[in-house]
């Protein structure tokens, strides 16, 4: 009875408040009609009415028109994936995608009848190149058509953890006359696994944090595994072959960072420009600590510099630097060229504050990373500058509190 | 056939704009910038108290509102363009707010700057307002929320409920608790 009178009360309360806000009643005018919530009602008119009166700050038209301009700057395009208006595009979409689904599970189907149940089952063990290979991504198709967006997910992890597996498998044999297959299929099914991950953060950012934490692990696993055997065949396999499994590592850090970071990949990605030499002994890192690394590694704050129109950062390594090194920032790789022991990178078209990580080409292990604010000052995990002076805050609060929880920890 | 974007009349039009921007358009998604771009920096700034990080998220909210923009219709109904990108707004605050271990415009709150009240009201008005939202902050995180939503970022209830997740009831039902609190601290008020 009392959480009635309450609920009617809120009512009255909530309509006198849209009433008044929206001009329709005056504050007088609510208080004749409802007396007996003069009080609750003067309470909401005057924290209403005073509330209303604080202003943002304003922003002026030309800095308003500069946020516009880098933001069109930034957004993909996606002309391609949305074209041709129609009122019942997406409900036609939707019935393109079951049919596409109901065509698959009839091919399934017709398989198991032709060849037996045993045809779709043993296609579970299919490697890229065999009759059954298809048959095997089918199943996967099917199993992703019937299942919701989290289900989806964990699917997605678990097929490309299929690829991984279907990788050793090759590895073992000697045999990787179809890994354009194989890291064509652990590419498109860890795209499709960022997108669904972005979607359901979009939509519930809690689920997504309870989800990200299991996808990260396990995609962590699975790029221990690819390095290692990038490391095995590393002195036998081509070099278009360690290519390839490059790319697939290149893929796995970049989807954990687009997980980790909820950042979309707006655009292509930016090939580095070093060529790796595969033979090159990677750095040694004594440990996967960001910040002991940087105290290491970097010997003083990188310089910022614009050059022909580009912004340039310079990092100064304790030591010669042999081997290809890359930036990322915000999911977004970037060219970084290399003369002894300084690395510039190209960091043209990065957002005005961020974090930055440079790694190494061959392995994608982290060899330095910071928070930056390329309109303001520097921010330094473990270190605090202010006012150009350095100083050591180890262990602060400031030190860049999970700054360096992008994935990267004992990837090794 | 592409739009006329400088023809466009974005009160009345906005519907085939919006589906423009779907289409990909982003001079059409450009004209959506300008028209709520104040409203997403206002509601960011105030539970941000930064204007610079209020800016980058605001940022980062057109961004998600782009990618996103495909399954508008297709997943949000009920939902218009406003109460749509509020949405994505809020989620991205709660996630930062979570990534950064704080609580929810707390601070914000109550460390308004002097500049952020309307200077021909500024004198009478500033103690008044710092009273408020001292009280305010008393309140819990939800109801904090609600009371912003509703009166800073100039909300009605149900955008309010569609933007957290709450029923219209829910919303209404905190609303009054929280202001029945405020009265509390606040002490009697005279008319």
């Amino acid at each position: 009875m009392k959480s009635m009178i309450e609920k009617k009360k809120a009512k009255i309360i909530n309509e006198c408040l849209d009433a008044v806000i929206q001009d329709r009643h005056s504050e007088e005018e609510c208080l004749r009609l409802f007396p007996e919530l003069k009080q609750d009602l003067l309470v909401a008119f005057t924290v209403s009415r005073y509330l209303h009166n604080i202003q943002a700050p304003q922003i002026t038209p030309q800095r308003m028109s500069q946020m516009k301009d880098h933001l069109m700057f930034k957004l993909a395009d996606r002309g391609n994936s949305v074209t041709n208006f129609s009122p019942f595009r997406y409900r036609w979409q939707n019935i393109k995608r079951r049919f596409a689904m109901t065509w698959v599970i009839i091919v399934s189907t017709i398989i198991s009848l032709i060849s037996g149940a045993g045809v779709v089952y043993a296609s579970n063990t299919a490697l890229p190149g065999d009759m059954l290979f298809p048959v095997k991504t089918w199943v996967e198709d099917v199993q992703l058509s019937l299942s919701p967006d989290v289900v989806d997910l964990k699917l997605y992890e678990e097929f490309t953890g299929h690829r991984v597996k279907e990788l050793v498998a090759l590895a073992d044999m000697g045999k990787f006359d179809n890994i354009d297959e194989l890291v064509g299929g652990y590419q498109n099914r860890a795209e499709l696994l960022a997108r669904l991950m972005a979607k359901i953060e979009a939509k519930n950012p809690d689920e997504a944090a309870k989800l990200r934490n299991e996808l990260e692990t396990k995609l962590q696993e699975q790029a221990r595994i690819i390095e290692g055997i990038i490391e095995n065949i590393s002195e036998t396999a081509d070099l278009p072959l360690q290519d390839r499994l490059r790319e697939m590592l290149q893929t796995n850090t970049q989807t954990r960072l687009r997980i980790q970071d909820k950042v979309m990949v707006l655009g292509p990605v930016v090939e580095p420009v070093e060529t790796p030499d595969v033979n090159e002994t990677p750095e040694v890192l004594p440990t996967d600590d960001a910040q002991y690394q940087n105290q290491n590694r970097v010997r003083n704050n990188p310089v910022e510099y614009l050059e022909d129109g580009a912004l340039k950062f310079q990092f100064r390594f304790s030591q010669v630097i042999e081997t290809g090194v890359y930036a990322e920032v915000a999911g977004m790789n970037y060219p970084c060229s290399i003369d002894g022991a300084v690395v510039t990178c190209d960091l043209t078209g990065v957002p005005g504050v961020g974090k930055l990580n440079l790694y190494h080409l061959n392995s994608n292990l982290l060899l330095y990373s910071c928070d930056y604010d390329h309109n303001y000052e520097y921010l330094w995990e473990g270190t605090k500058e202010s006012g150009g002076t350095e100083n050591q805050e180890q262990g602060s609060p400031d030190s860049g509190e999970g700054s360096h929880d992008n994935g990267q920890n004992g990837k090794k | 056939m592409k739009i006329r974007m400088q023809d466009a009349d974005l009160s009345n039009d906005e519907p085939r704009i919006i589906q423009k921007a779907i289409e990909g358009e982003k001079q059409a998604f450009g004209l959506l910038y300008e028209k709520y771009f104040n409203a997403i920096l206002r509601y960011l700034f105030f539970k941000l108290s930064s204007l610079e990080e209020a800016e980058d998220m605001t940022e980062n909210v057109f961004i998600k509102a782009w990618e996103s923009l495909p399954s508008f219709n297709q997943f949000e109904k009920g939902l218009n363009f406003r109460a749509w990108i509020y949405r994505i707004a809020h989620n991205t605050l709660v996630d930062f707010h979570r990534a950064h271990k704080k609580d929810l415009s707390i601070d914000a709150i109550g460390e308004l700057p002097a500049s952020t009240i309307k200077p021909e009201k500024a004198n009478e008005q500033r103690e008044t307002v710092i009273e408020i939202t001292r009280a305010i902050r008393q309140l819990d995180e939800i109801s904090i929320q609600i009371i912003m939503n509703r009166f800073i970022a100039g909300m009605d209830h149900k955008e309010t409920a569609l933007i957290m997740g709450l029923s219209e009831g829910n919303v209404r039902l905190i609303q009054f608790r929280a202001l029945k609190k405020l009265k509390e601290i606040l002490g009697e008020i005279n008319d």
